[in-house]
């Protein structure tokens, strides 16, 4: 290897000494993650804790609180933010954990009825939003990130769709901070409104994963109820996750098709790549603990590894909610999300208790 | 990681996709290690 050093001069590396650079980068690169990494342990240790003395199954909540306050009254010091940001892929590893503690009779229960209503909440809260933004005065780039927010998997879909559309990040952070905000209103109203109506495990399970917007909120949401609404939550959440490469085809054909004709973009490439492979995952494991893959010790390693991937992923999900900046755009894009997740949760709940 | 310029954070752009084979990837692990390692996770 050879470098040009500030006077022109090249100077040639042993291999040693060139793997010893890597080595120190790659050690550098590790190193940024592991503050954020620690404070997600405190918090998901301090969170299990507080849920031993009290409520178990408020555990994910207590997590989601810890990091909220957190991130509202402190903030979090720039060491921290590379090693937050790694919470998705401990809530996606639990995902694909938590198919160990079900088999596949638990997709049957919800089987096709759940597709269908899942596909029907999808286009429901697009056209609702789309419209509202309307009346509420709401363009640009925003009511698409909302639209798509509120429809399918929150920030997974937020992000992925702004990636495509290249939007600006102001838009997406406050998409971002809407969606996750009205999961944690969700995730405190409807475990009450689900014993106060009396629904089954099953009920709740499913209006969990169809009505609240992100899916880390709405597996939270299904596991403060009861651990089989959590398993249906998941479930429901995941037929939701699959429509999202429909609906990002459905905001960018436009784009693609005007503004970006001359660019070398391969749609079916994007769509792979946004595709939720985790889902994936949570079926084959699934497939697995049917036939019986693992021991009886090994299916209760993986459930408690699954709760610790849930609460390092929802301690991160609680950093990343900034409540103040909610306020930077008035009150009309929070009164439509309200509007849209108070219609949309409505007629979920309808259709789930009518074919269910 | 630096951002690119255009004000985006890298994370967006590069690292997103990759978070779900990442994840599957772990969750593989964990799950090849449960069947043939034996050892117990508190809770």
């Amino acid at each position: 290897m050879s470098t040009s050093a500030s006077l022109g001069k090249s100077v040639s590396l042993s291999p040693l000494a060139t793997w010893s650079l890597y080595f120190k980068a790659w050690v550098r690169y590790v190193l940024q993650f592991v503050p954020g990494l620690l404070l997600l342990m405190v918090l998901a240790t301090v969170a299990r804790m507080i849920g031993r003395r009290g409520l178990d199954s408020y555990c994910m909540v207590y997590a989601i609180i810890l990091g909220i306050l957190i991130r509202n009254t402190v903030g979090l010091h720039p060491w921290f933010e590379v090693g937050t940001r790694t919470y998705e892929v401990f809530w996606k590893v639990g995902i694909v954990l938590l198919g160990s503690q079900m088999g596949l009779h638990s997709f049957s229960e919800v089987g096709i009825k759940g597709i269908v209503l899942a596909a029907l909440e999808v286009v429901a809260t697009i056209s609702i939003t789309l419209w509202l933004t309307r009346a509420f005065k709401i363009d640009g780039a925003l009511r698409k990130l909302l639209a798509i927010g509120m429809a399918i998997c929150g920030v997974s879909a937020i992000i992925a769709l702004s990636s495509t559309l290249r939007s600006d990040e102001e838009d997406t952070s406050y998409a971002v901070s809407v969606i996750l905000s009205f999961g944690l209103l969700s995730l405190a109203v409807m475990p009450f409104l689900g014993h106060l109506l009396q629904l089954s495990p099953l009920h709740f399970g499913l209006w969990a994963g169809l009505a609240v917007n992100n899916t880390a909120e709405s597996v939270a949401t299904g596991f403060t109820y009861s651990e089989a609404a959590g398993h249906y939550a998941t479930i429901a959440k995941l037929c939701r996750t699959l429509f999202l490469d429909a609906a990002l085809l459905y905001f960018v054909h436009g784009m693609i098709r005007e503004k970006l004709a001359g660019e070398a973009i391969s749609t079916a490439r994007g769509l792979v790549k946004h595709f939720p492979k985790f889902a994936l995952g949570l079926i084959a494991f699934s497939a697995l603990a049917t036939f019986h893959f693992w021991s009886k010790a090994a299916v209760e390693n993986l459930n408690h590894l699954y709760r610790w991937a849930f609460l390092l992923g929802f301690a991160g999900v609680g950093l990343r909610t900034s409540l103040r900046r909610l306020r930077t755009r008035g009150v009309r894009p929070l009164a439509l999300a309200l509007g849209v997740q108070t219609i949309t949760a409505g007629i979920m709940l309808v259709c789930v208790r009518m074919l269910f | 990681m630096p951002d690119k310029p255009g004000g985006k954070p890298e994370f967006v752009i590069s690292m997103r996709p990759g978070i779900d084979w990442l994840s599957l990837g772990i969750a593989l692990l964990i799950g090849v290690a449960c069947r043939y390692v034996h050892f117990r996770i508190p809770w």
